[in-house]
Parts: C-alpha cells; sequence; structure tokens
C-alpha cells in the first residue's frame, strides 16, 4: 500500500494518516500503529484545541461587543487579532494564588482535571469523512457519560476554595448540571432510537442514507439539547454558577492567573464541541447536501461547528440571565416530560417503520406529524401549566412572597404616590 | 416466543391498584384518611382470588426457552395466597392507625401493595437476579413505611438502621450470588443445581464462601441471630401496622425465597451449607428467647419473639426435605396468622391509649376482656400451646428436622420453645392478674373487632383441624422436590 | 503470576490504581478526600469493564457513579456539617477489626486464586438463542463481526429479562416517592 496515496486529496485529510497506519500495519506492527494513530489522534485535537481557543476567544470578545454596540479588542494586532496571545501571556506572568485554609491539593487538581473531559469528549467527534480519532459504537453514551463527570471536578473547585461564593457557585452547577442532563439525555435517546445506533458515524451515514437531517424529523429534541447543552455548560442565559452580580465569579472565584485561564479556556472548548455535536446529531454531520462532493467535508463540519457556536454567543449577548429556581422549574416541568413524550412518539414510529418494512421515504410523513406534534405539545403544555409570560408583572410578587408587603393596590393611571400614601 | 405473560396477573392487579389508590387519593383531596387503605385491601383481596385461579397450575415463566425466570406452580399459589391475606389484614388493621398517626395515606397503602408484590415475585423467583431485584423491591417498600411517621424520632431512626443494614445485607447477597454465578456459569435455579451436582473439588472453598455470604445476606432479612442487631428498633420504631407487616409478610417472604434457592438450586450442595443454617437456627432460637425475657416493651417483646421463631422457621431450611418444607408452610401460616391477631390487638390498645409498654397492659382483663382473652390465644399459640395453631405447627418443625437428622437442632427448639412459654406468660400475668393503673372499660371499634374475631377464630382453627391446610402445604412442597 | 499481553499490563496499572484508591478512601482523614478516592476506585473498575470488552457497562459506571453516585456523595458531605468530621472514626475495635479484614482477606485471597472459574463460551460455538446467552462476554453475530455488548445487553433486558426490569423500574418508583416523602417539606402535616 503506497504511504502517500492521494496525501494531496484535500478532501479527507485522513487519507496520509490511513496511509502511514496502513503501512504500519502491513509490516506487521500492530501495537506501534496503535500508539502511533492514537498519538497523531492527540496532537490533531491538542492543535485544533490551541488554534481554536485563541481564535474563538477574539471572535467571542468581537461579536458580543458588536451586539452590544462596543468595538471590542481593537489594538493588538490588526482588527485585535492578537488580543487573545497578549491575554494569554498575561495570565501566564500572574501570580497563582492558593487560599491559605482551602484544600491544596483538591484545588490545584480541579482546573486539570476539568481539560480530561473536555479533550475526551473530542475524541470520538467526526470531524469530516473518516476523521474520527475512535468511533466508539458507544459514542453517544461516551459523551454524556465523560460529560457528567464534569460537576464533581466543579464541585472540587468550589469546595477546595473554600469560600462561601465558590461553593454556592458549584452547589447552582450541580444542580443545574443534574436537572438538564436528564432532558439532554432524553433528547439524544430520540436520536438514537430513531437512527437505530450509538456510534456518531453511523447516525451521520443514517442522514447520508436517508437524504435527511435529523432537524427535520426531530424538531423537538433539537430544541430540548439546545436549551439543555447550553445549561449543561454553564453559558448564558444558564450562567447562574458564575452569576457576578450575585456570587462574584462562582466556582472559580479564587482562581487566579493560568488557573482561571484554564477554566475558560474549557468553557470556551465545551460550547465549540457541543456546536460540533449539534453538527453531528441534527445537522448530518459533515454530509451536507451533496456539498461534501466540492468542498472537503472537514470545512462543511468546521462551518457547523462554529455556526453552532454563534448561536451560544449570540445567546449570550441577547439573553438575560435565569433565576436559579426557574431554570430548574423549566427542566423538570417542562423539558422533561416534553423530551419523555418524543421518545414515545419517535419509539412508535420507528416500530411501525420496522414493522412495514416501509422504504426510507415514509420519513417525510413522520417529520410532517412531529413537526405539527411539536407544535400541538408545546402550545397544549403551556396551556395546561397555565404559564403566561411574566413581562410586565402585575403585582410585586417576589416581595409579596416574603411576606414584606402583604398588600399592594394594583398601579392606577395615578401612580403609586396615590396608592401609596401615608394612612391618615 | 413470547413467555405467557397471564402467569402475572396477581402483580398486575397489586401494581395496577397501588397506582390506582395513590391516584385517588391525589385526586380527591377530601377523602377521609382511611379509605385508601380500605381501597387497597379491596386490592390485595383481588389479587389473593386472582392468585386461587392459579392452584395446580405448573408453568415456568420464559422468554427465551430454558431460561426459566419465575415459576407458578403451587408453591407460589400457596405464599401468594398467604401474602395477599397478609396484606388484606396489614391494610385493614392500619385504617384507623393511619387516620390518626400518619399522613399521605395514599403512598402508605401503594406501598404495602408494592411490598406484597416484591414479595410476590420473590416467592416465584426462579433465577438470581430476578429473586435478587423483587427482594429489592420488598426492601425498599420496607425502608420506606418503617420511616413513614417522619416526625417521630424513632421511626427515623428505625428506618436509618434499617436502611444501612439492609444496604450492607443486600451488598453481601449480591457478592455471594456472584461467586456462585462465577462457579456455575448461569443465574437460573435448574442450571445451578445442573452445575453443582457435577463439580469438581477445587470449586468448593468458592461454593463455601458463596454460600455464606447467601446465608449473611438472607440472615439479615430475616433477621437471623447474628445479623439481628437492627430488629428490636426497626420493630418498636416503625408505625405499628408495619411492624406488624416486618413480621410477616417480609419473613414469610424472604422464607420462601430463601427455601426455594436452597431446595431447588443449592440442593446438591446440601453438606456444604446444612452445618452452617444449622448453627445459626441454635442460635437464633436461643438467643431470640433468651434477650425476649429481659424486655419491657411490647414491640421489642415481639421483635425478640420473632427472632425465636425464625430460629425455629431456619430448622426447616436446614433439613430441606418435602417433610420440611411442608411443616414450613404451615408454620408461616399459623405464625402470620397469630402474629397478626397479636398486632392488631396492639393497634387497637396503642389507638387508644398511645402506648406500648407491657406495663400499661396492666388490667387489661378487667378493661376490655375481649382484647386480653384475644391476646391470651395469641400468645399461646406462639409459645406452641396445645390446641393452639402453634403447638401444631411448630411440632411438625421439629419432627421434620429430627428426621432429617437435625436431632439435637430439635432438642434445642424445644428448650428454646420453653424458655419463650414464661415471657409470654408474664404479659398475661399483668393483663389478668395486676390491677389496672387506669381505670374504665374501653371498646374496641367494630371492625377491628371482627378482624381479631377472624383472626382468633383462625389460631383456634389450624390448632385444632389443620388438615386442610396441611394438605394445602404439601402439595406446595412437593413441587419444590419433585425432579 | 506471569504477564502474557498488553492488556494484562493495563489490567495490573488499573488494579493497583484501583486498590490504592480504596486504601486513600479508608485512610484519609478528610471525608471529601475519602469521597474523591472512592470515585477514582469506580472510574478505574470502568476501565477493567473495558478491558472486559464490556464498553457499555464501563461507561454506565462512569455515568453512574462519576457522575451521579459521586455528585451525591458530595451533596451529602457537604450538607453535613464537614468539618465535624475530620479526624479518625475507628475506636476500640480497630485490632478486633484488622484481625478480622486480614482473615477476610486471606480467606477471599486463597479462593479466588483456588477455584477454576467458569470461562465465557466462545461465542461461535454458541447457539444464538439459548440459556447459555446469559453469560456472554463477547458475541458474535451469524457474520462474524463482534456484536457489541450494547446490543447483547439490550437483547436480555428486553427478552430473558424483561419481568425483572420491569421491576427495576418499580423498585426506582418506591424509592422515589419514599425519598419525596421523607425529605420533602411538612407544610401540609396536620399535627
Amino acid at each position: 500500500m503506497n504511504v502517500l496515496a492521494n496525501w494531496w486529496d484535500l478532501r479527507s485529510l485522513a487519507n496520509p494518516v490511513n496511509g502511514l497506519l496502513g503501512w504500519l500495519r502491513d509490516k506487521g506492527w500492530d501495537e506501534i500503529a496503535y500508539i502511533v494513530s492514537g498519538s497523531i489522534g492527540a496532537a490533531a485535537i491538542g492543535l485544533f484545541l490551541g488554534v481554536a481557543m485563541l481564535a474563538l476567544i477574539w471572535v467571542e470578545r468581537r461579536v458580543i461587543a458588536r451586539i452590544q454596540i462596543r468595538r471590542g479588542p481593537n489594538r493588538v494586532g490588526p482588527q485585535g487579532l492578537l488580543q487573545p496571545v497578549a491575554d494569554a501571556i498575561k495570565l501566564m506572568q500572574k501570580e497563582s494564588l492558593t487560599p491559605r485554609l482551602g484544600d491544596k491539593w483538591v484545588f490545584w487538581l480541579a482546573p486539570l482535571l476539568l481539560f480530561i473531559p473536555t479533550v475526551l469528549t473530542l475524541g470520538v467527534v467526526p470531524f469530516g469523512d473518516g476523521m474520527t480519532v475512535a468511533d466508539l459504537n458507544v459514542g453517544v453514551l461516551f459523551i454524556i457519560a465523560v460529560g457528567s463527570v464534569m460537576p464533581l471536578v466543579v464541585f472540587m473547585a468550589g469546595w477546595s476554595s473554600n469560600n462561601k461564593y465558590s461553593l454556592l457557585g458549584a452547589m447552582r452547577t450541580i444542580a443545574m448540571v443534574l436537572s438538564y442532563e436528564l432532558p439532554a439525555v432524553i433528547s439524544l435517546l430520540s436520536v438514537v432510537v430513531l437512527t437505530g445506533s450509538m456510534q456518531l458515524g453511523e447516525i451521520i451515514n443514517f442522514q447520508k442514507d436517508h437524504n435527511t437531517w435529523n432537524v427535520f424529523l426531530l424538531p423537538l429534541p433539537f430544541a430540548i439539547y439546545l436549551i439543555a447543552s447550553l445549561a449543561e455548560i454553564g453559558r448564558s442565559p444558564y450562567d447562574i454558577a458564575e452569576a457576578e452580580s450575585e456570587i462574584v465569579a462562582g466556582y472559580h472565584t479564587e482562581y487566579s492567573g493560568m488557573k482561571f485561564g484554564l477554566f475558560y479556556a474549557v468553557e470556551l472548548a465545551n460550547a465549540l464541541i457541543i456546536g460540533g455535536l449539534f453538527a453531528v446529531f441534527f445537522f448530518g454531520g459533515w454530509w451536507t447536501y451533496y456539498l461534501d462532493v466540492i468542498i472537503p467535508s472537514w470545512v462543511l463540519f468546521f462551518v457547523k461547528m462554529l455556526l453552532g457556536y454563534w448561536l451560544f454567543v449570540w445567546a449570550r449577548g441577547t439573553v438575560p440571565r435565569l433565576r436559579i429556581d426557574q431554570s430548574l422549574k423549566f427542566s423538570w416541568q417542562f423539558l422533561v416530560p416534553m423530551g419523555l413524550l418524543n421518545v414515545v412518539l419517535v419509539a412508535f414510529e420507528v416500530a411501525l417503520w420496522y414493522q412495514l418494512d416501509a422504504p426510507g421515504i415514509i420519513l417525510a410523513p413522520f417529520a410532517v406529524i412531529n413537526w405539527l406534534l411539536t407544535a400541538g405539545l408545546i402550545v397544549g403544555y403551556v396551556r395546561l401549566l397555565k404559564l403566561e409570560h411574566t413581562q410586565t408583572p402585575r403585582r410585586l410578587t417576589l416581595t409579596e412572597d416574603v411576606g414584606i408587603v402583604t398588600h399592594v393596590p394594583a398601579p392606577s393611571a395615578a401612580g403609586y404616590s396615590a396608592a401609596g400614601g401615608s394612612p391618615a | 416466543m413470547n413467555p405467557d405473560y397471564s402467569l402475572l396477573i396477581p402483580e398486575y392487579i397489586l401494581a395496577v391498584w397501588a397506582a390506582l389508590v395513590v391516584a385517588v387519593d391525589v385526586m380527591m383531596p377530601k377523602l377521609r384518611r382511611d379509605v385508601p387503605a380500605y381501597l387497597a385491601a379491596l386490592g390485595a383481596l383481588a389479587a389473593g382470588i386472582a392468585s386461587v385461579l392459579y392452584i395446580d397450575v405448573n408453568k415456568g415463566f420464559e422468554a427465551i426457552p430454558g431460561v426459566t425466570i419465575m415459576h407458578v406452580d403451587d408453591y407460589t399459589t400457596y405464599m401468594r395466597v398467604l401474602l395477599c391475606g397478609i396484606a388484606v389484614f396489614i391494610l385493614l388493621m392500619s385504617a384507623q392507625f393511619v387516620r390518626m398517626r400518619l399522613s399521605h395515606a395514599g403512598e402508605y397503602s401503594a406501598i404495602v401493595l408494592v411490598a406484597t408484590l416484591g414479595g410476590m415475585l420473590m416467592v416465584e423467583g426462579t433465577e438470581l437476579i430476578t429473586s435478587w431485584i423483587a427482594l429489592e423491591l420488598l426492601s425498599f417498600c420496607f425502608y420506606t413505611l418503617v420511616s413513614f411517621a417522619r416526625r417521630e424520632l424513632r421511626s427515623n431512626e428505625a428506618g436509618l438502621k434499617y436502611m444501612l443494614l439492609g444496604a450492607f445485607s443486600t451488598a453481601l447477597f449480591l457478592y455471594g450470588l456472584s461467586l456462585i454465578y462465577g462457579v456455575t456459569g448461569t443465574t437460573t435455579y435448574d442450571g445451578i443445581a445442573a452445575a453443582l451436582s457435577n463439580r469438581g473439588e477445587d470449586l468448593t472453598l468458592a461454593l463455601v464462601v458463596g454460600f455464606v455470604f447467601i446465608i449473611a445476606g438472607l440472615g439479615f432479612k430475616v433477621a437471623a441471630v447474628p445479623f439481628h442487631m437492627y430488629t428490636p428498633d426497626a420493630y418498636q420504631g416503625a408505625p405499628l401496622p408495619i411492624t406488624a407487616m416486618l413480621s410477616t409478610t417480609s419473613k414469610a417472604a424472604a422464607f420462601a425465597l430463601f427455601f426455594r434457592l436452597f431446595t431447588t438450586a443449592f440442593l446438591p450442595a446440601h453438606e456444604e451449607w446444612k452445618w452452617m443454617i444449622a448453627l445459626i437456627a441454635a442460635v437464633t432460637m436461643m438467643w431470640g428467647n433468651l434477650v425476649a425475657l429481659q424486655q419491657t416493651n411490647l414491640r421489642r417483646l415481639f421483635a425478640y419473639s420473632s427472632i425465636g421463631q425464625v430460629g425455629f422457621m431456619l430448622i426447616a431450611v436446614a433439613a430441606a426435605t418435602q417433610d420440611a418444607g411442608s411443616s414450613l408452610l404451615f408454620h408461616m401460616a399459623g405464625y402470620a396468622v397469630t402474629n397478626l391477631a397479636a398486632f392488631t390487638i396492639i393497634v387497637v390498645f396503642f389507638n387508644r391509649e398511645g402506648s406500648d409498654e407491657i406495663a400499661d397492659l396492666a388490667g387489661l382483663a378487667e378493661r376490655q376482656p375481649f382484647l386480653a382473652l384475644a391476646m391470651v390465644t395469641a400468645l399461646f399459640s406462639l409459645a406452641g400451646m396445645p390446641l393452639f395453631a402453634g403447638f401444631f405447627t411448630k411440632f411438625m418443625l421439629f419432627v421434620s428436622g429430627w428426621d432429617a437428622g437435625l436431632e439435637w437442632l430439635s432438642g434445642v427448639a424445644v428448650v428454646a420453645s420453653l424458655i419463650s412459654l414464661y415471657y409470654y406468660l408474664m404479659v398475661i400475668r399483668q393483663m389478668y392478674v395486676i390491677a389496672p393503673r387506669v381505670p374504665g372499660r374501653f371498646r374496641t371499634p367494630a371492625l377491628l373487632w371482627g378482624v381479631i374475631a377472624v383472626l382468633v377464630v383462625g389460631v383456634f382453627f389450624l390448632g385444632i383441624w389443620p388438615a386442610p391446610l396441611l394438605d394445602a402445604a404439601d402439595t406446595a412442597a412437593a413441587f419444590l422436590f419433585r425432579a | 503470576m506471569q504477564i502474557h499481553s498488553t492488556e494484562q499490563v493495563v489490567f495490573y496499572l488499573l488494579a493497583v490504581v484501583a486498590v490504592a484508591a480504596a486504601l486513600g478512601v479508608v485512610f484519609a482523614q478528610d471525608i471529601i478526600h475519602s469521597a474523591l478516592f472512592l470515585v477514582v476506585t469506580l472510574i478505574l473498575t470502568a476501565g477493567v469493564y473495558v478491558l472486559l470488552s464490556a464498553e457499555f457497562l464501563s461507561l454506565v459506571q462512569v455515568l453512574v457513579y462519576g457522575g451521579g453516585v459521586s455528585i451525591l456523595v458530595m451533596f451529602a458531605v457537604m450538607i453535613t456539617r464537614v468539618r465535624d468530621a475530620r479526624g479518625p472514626l475507628d475506636g476500640a475495635q480497630k485490632p478486633i477489626a484488622i484481625v478480622a479484614g486480614l482473615a477476610i482477606v486471606t480467606v477471599l485471597v486463597l479462593m479466588i486464586s483456588r477455584t477454576e472459574w467458569q470461562q465465557a463460551i466462545p461465542a461461535v460455538n454458541r447457539p444464538d438463542e439459548s440459556p447459555v446467552r446469559v453469560q456472554r462476554v463477547i458475541t458474535q453475530t451469524d457474520k462474524g463481526q463482534l456484536m457489541s455488548d450494547t446490543d447483547a445487553i439490550g437483547h436480555d433486558l428486553f427478552t430473558t429479562f424483561a419481568v425483572p426490569f420491569e421491576v427495576a423500574s418499580l423498585v426506582l418508583l418506591v424509592a422515589l416517592v419514599g425519598a419525596i416523602y421523607l425529605a420533602r417539606g411538612e407544610e401540609d402535616e396536620v399535627t
């Protein structure tokens, strides 16, 4: 086998690697091939993460600035492009403080451990056709399992700081992640039931084979996963774990220097990964309606990944932060039941499909049904729960609940001064 | 191939009825708080009637041919009917108690039903994983029920102790099961028996260790002696009807599982475990009855008395013959009826006086002669006096032990039985000889009066004319030894 | 003890660290450190499952213990006052406990090394629908490709063990009802 066959074919960066590995296997050095493939994968992920981090910091700051009608960083380098580098150098120079009464070991370990789930998750992401480090047959479960360790690390960070704000932040994170992991898993369950595989490559192949994106078939899981993953990685509007107006900076209040930098980097990387997972689960991964014949598949994937990321930045710039009780309630009362209903629905459809042994075109009516039911379910459930949107509070609910104000008359045209006048 | 799902109709009835009870309780908040208990009792009755329909059915529940995870035979039917009957009486005696002292009557009654369901599955399971998950179902129900009076510290303490030790024993049990699986390579009882009968010599140590762990785990569940520490506290802290349930449903189901597991799956290795169970049985009956002598609290007394009874029942497991099986089943029924009678009386007394100290029973014969008389019946039956149910059932047990070559164990049992007479008589003395502390007669509520009357009649019936039930028990036990 | 393959090297590595972490659970003075050591042990156990080609099981182990149980432990530790729980928790029974522990270890080690455990039957020789399916480690489909343990577990759960599976959901339901009943506020209580 020619090691350098098709190495120039940019459509798949995997060609030279596969060539090298094939050559090693032909020689009978299986174990070396194993080690080499692992090293190449690790190097690629490391490189990708490094470059992406630097780029994303700039993107995020500039986009947010534009949303808020500011200019954003524009001094260091052309258009401020070197600003992330400057930031990184600054963080590295800073003194790395450790709270004296904190738990030193755990305090040091937390930022390091936090990186592990992120890197591991990248290992199963298919960056392009044949460009996966390890396409596990339990890929979806792997992502969920690895991600579920994250709150533990956050807890380590919060607890070891020996600071009430840190601890509160950690508690909030855990409550959030526990509540939102469930809807995320349930929505992915719909995807797995429909595609019949937990392997990310197979999920993409399903979409390719049936000429569809899952988002057309599973609108409700898409919405649920969008919201839940947003909450899981703790980005706004779900960044209550580090709500600076309430608890300073949450679990990383006490971290400084590069350790803080790690927290920051992991947050960005997670957002990026979730963008990539969106692409895989709901937007066909690297497959894009025959566009991948012309355009390299990995470019398509990166575009989708960045679009997903951009969605998060957009949300961060425009949506106000939720309260912890609101967000938890929303998960348990709305997302979880909706997701469960959807799983049942999808399971029925798939069973019907297999029973009838129908051709793939049956997915079209399913798509229509799913969209209609999604709309119906959301409207109906909102009615059922009697949820109203509370843009304009009619009474001072909070103070009334606390019991400070027992009765507040509705504001009349005359205004508060008349109603709240001193008792005569 | 689809398994025969119709074999599980009594279980379906219980599960659906439990959901129904909770739903009714939630939908109708104005409902009086004893109604859910009566409703649930109806469900248990329905399940019991459904179980009767399976007399002489002999069929395995297998999803894949050869893997029989459950078996419905007369043994199952006997125990199903017994467990449903116990549940009916427990719920009847609960109704007023719950109304007076507990909240969330719907959940309470539903969990009692689910516990019965768990017990039924334990009886019919013929596969390790199925039996274990059924055991867990029963245990989880009891963890909740024991601490159901959540405002009482004693109940909380009882629940906590019961749960911690229960979880620990489950771990032991599971480890034992995994060792057996590792040795035999299968989890079905039949498969284990087949593998054990042609095993090599090198398996002995693993088998013995596995048996030790399994016996320890089950020993916790039935409260045999080295593993009985939680029993008095759990009995004293739990809501009273739950104490009754602990001493009946939990023991009956656990013994049914114990006996089925050891006489079908582990019988080829009888020599390996016989001595362990015999030893535990001897220690249990002596210890339980001796410590019972010092008790001043009625519930703790019954806790130790039940430990003593467990010792008697373990004789049957150690003997592992068909006669032992039938006498175990028979004794279980007699013990359940007697204990239910005793606890219904205590419930009536407790509802009225709020006390469960033996000293407060003083002069009960004057204040409420019916209760005192019924109590005497129950206590004599527990002690094993002739004419009462306990005499005949115990006699059968001891004889079966003797026949199986455990003469010394039967001897110990007779001695322990004599000791037990002393503390039962002390309670009777309190009721009949000592003058009442609080004067004034009181009445027994009509329903509970009826319940007690039925149970007392049952005690006499089993004592005087045991043949029908004994025949049933014999047929039931025969199914375990049909191979 | 001879080392034959890479798997064995990995296994002994995992095993040694897991046991060390388990000792850490017992000997750590700080209860949080104990809990963290416990997580390490449990996750390394997941690694052993991977060596047994049970990927699904290993990931479930990580998910349940790494993500669920450990968090619950942390919550419990945090809600009870951690500072009071420092210091050794052993008492006068220490010598007895040491002797008993060593005895149990001896018996178990003897048992494990002496016994000839059941081996998984080679998947090829096994009919698809048979009792021995239960004891599979790796199953092959008739096409000769490996059937993942996910498929195998799914198959068993929904055929052979369908009823225990449902009973497990009942167990969870009861636990849920009980936990909520015991833990929730008392505003509706009638005294």
